[in-house]
């Protein structure tokens, strides 16, 4: 499954040095003062790290979703709002990394490949970093409803509408906003089209209003586009409409793309709770709070939540990195989507439990690591979403959209 | 080159067989099913359309008619290579 051995290795050793190095330093103040971990980006610019969906023969690590998700585990262990900001990302990257050109003719081949290498271009040489901007202010990630609108003008497009929850909206180059054509009936969700769109642009305008309960590095702020003006470029993949089929056909770029980070914080709770109770003594101050059975009923049990969030993780991956069009990929996806955001914070909370008392100062990391972990079954699809597709698809009902 | 129309039932066959080798099950497929709620249709499917069609109807598609209104179901699709083909023959024959 790994193509490159040496490849991958070298992309984790990087990882780690970065998370190591640079986000366990960061992480705590990045939440304390919602600041985006902009030392950590910067760090994974220079590695190249930001083009690991893109091909080798674009530049890129050529890297596939298990990959991805292994290197995202790493980072979301030290810090998880560098690793949620890395992922909207390489979602939008991911996305058009994987296509196998083979299948186009020759005569089309060509014109699709020099798109690709534009963007690509952006990302190796520009060093740009891309930010989803999809879900929107009453909406949410319900896609079809979605308000903000484009229409057609003489030299491109105008762009208008409101973006929610814009991970790194500060710190990105461009955001893909997903807009529909403007005056259609809402419930036409045909012309749903991705948008590639300069942060710089003219009538963009960023609301800095990100203080939450977790993921408070994230930078999520609210987006304005107002009359805001592109060429006929900005159309992503030059492709109007439709966009909601590669959400529906590849889950995986929306939904799945979270899982490293979920189970990064997960990893990052069993071990912090793991190397506590083994500082701590019991009450009579004779044994290792960890000699007591119940403790250790405790670690046993977390270590069976979080073994199970492994299996489901790095399985769909697997799957989606053999074949991303299956529906059995598809329900894995939804299936580990839903397990990890219900389970991160019953593990969180287990692990407060099992500390005590003292484990709640703010002085601990696990503070930080039980805010964020309340946020995952919130994240789309959300959690209810997943259980409908799953419903949906093992029942055999034949419509299959849930967005 | 010739110019020849495409019938709902070869274009139907054509996605069957062409672009929807990696699906795990069968779909069921008529004129109007949707493509975009079957999740049929992306850039890279939408170009193998296209490029398909090119070669058998003999005509040219421009970027900007590869949108939802001319793509969203089969009879759409049908509808716009008849619309195409027959504007073609009356420039011909002027």
């Amino acid at each position: 499954m790994i193509k490159s051995k040496q490849n991958f290795e070298t992309a984790l050793k990087n990882v780690t040095e970065i998370a190591e190095n640079i986000c366990k330093r960061f992480a705590s103040e990045c939440d304390a003062n919602h600041r985006f971990p902009c030392e950590a980006l910067d760090a994974i610019k220079e590695k190249n790290l930001h083009a690991l969906f893109i091909p080798q023969r674009f530049g890129g690590w050529g890297f596939n979703f298990y990959e991805y998700q292994r290197c995202l585990t790493i980072l979301a262990q030290a810090c998880s709002s560098t690793a949620a900001a890395f992922n909207m990302h390489n979602m939008v990257v991911g996305s058009i990394g994987n296509y196998e050109l083979e299948r186009i003719a020759a005569p089309k081949r060509a014109a699709f490949e020099s798109k690709l290498k534009h963007i690509f271009d952006l990302i190796i040489v520009g060093k740009k970093i891309f930010a989803a901007a999809t879900t929107e202010p009453g909406v949410g990630a319900r896609f079809t409803q979605i308000k903000t609108n484009f229409e057609k003008t003489k030299d491109g497009f105008c762009l208008n509408g409101r973006k929610s929850f814009v991970t790194m909206a500060s710190y990105a180059d461009y955001y893909l906003v997903l807009a529909n054509k403007k005056n259609i009936e809402t419930t036409s969700h045909h012309w749903l089209t991705y948008f590639l769109v300069p942060r710089q642009s003219t009538g963009v305008n960023i609301v800095e209003d990100w203080d939450v309960l977790g993921m408070r590095g994230t930078a999520s702020y609210l987006v304005e586009f107002h009359n805001v003006k592109l060429n006929s470029d900005a159309l992503f993949m030059g492709q109007q409409g439709f966009a909601l089929t590669k959400v529906m056909q590849q889950p995986h770029w929306v939904t799945g793309g979270y899982l490293g980070v979920y189970l990064g914080i997960m990893e990052a709770v069993f071990d912090f709770t793991c190397e506590y109770i083994r500082q701590r003594t019991n009450y009579d101050e004779q044994t290792g709070l960890g000699y007591k059975p119940l403790i250790q009923a405790r670690i046993g049990e977390m270590f069976g939540l979080l073994n199970n969030a492994r299996l489901s993780v790095f399985e769909s991956a697997t799957k989606v990195s053999n074949n991303p069009d299956t529906l059995d990929s598809h329900q894995s996806i939804y299936a580990a989507k839903y397990y990890l955001g219900e389970t991160m914070p019953q593990l969180a909370t287990l692990a407060l439990r099992t500390c005590g008392g003292a484990a709640i100062s703010r002085k601990f990391d696990l503070e930080r690591l039980l805010r964020d972990s309340m946020c995952g079954g919130l994240m789309p699809a959300v959690s209810d979403m997943c259980q409908v597709f799953l419903g949906k698809t093992l029942l055999k009902i034949p419509e299959l959209d849930i967005w | 080159m010739q110019l020849k129309k495409i019938t709902a039932i070869e274009l139907i066959g054509f996605i069957q067989h062409e672009l929807l080798l990696d699906k795990d099950e069968e779909m069921y497929l008529d004129a109007t099913t949707d493509l975009v709620n079957a999740g049929i249709i992306d850039s890279l499917t939408l170009i193998q359309l296209v490029t398909h069609i090119e070669s058998v109807a003999g005509i040219k598609i421009d970027d900007d008619e590869v949108n939802p209104d001319n793509f969203k179901d089969i009879a759409s699709i049908v509808a716009f290579i008849d619309t195409k083909i027959t504007k073609k023959m009356c420039e011909n024959a002027i």
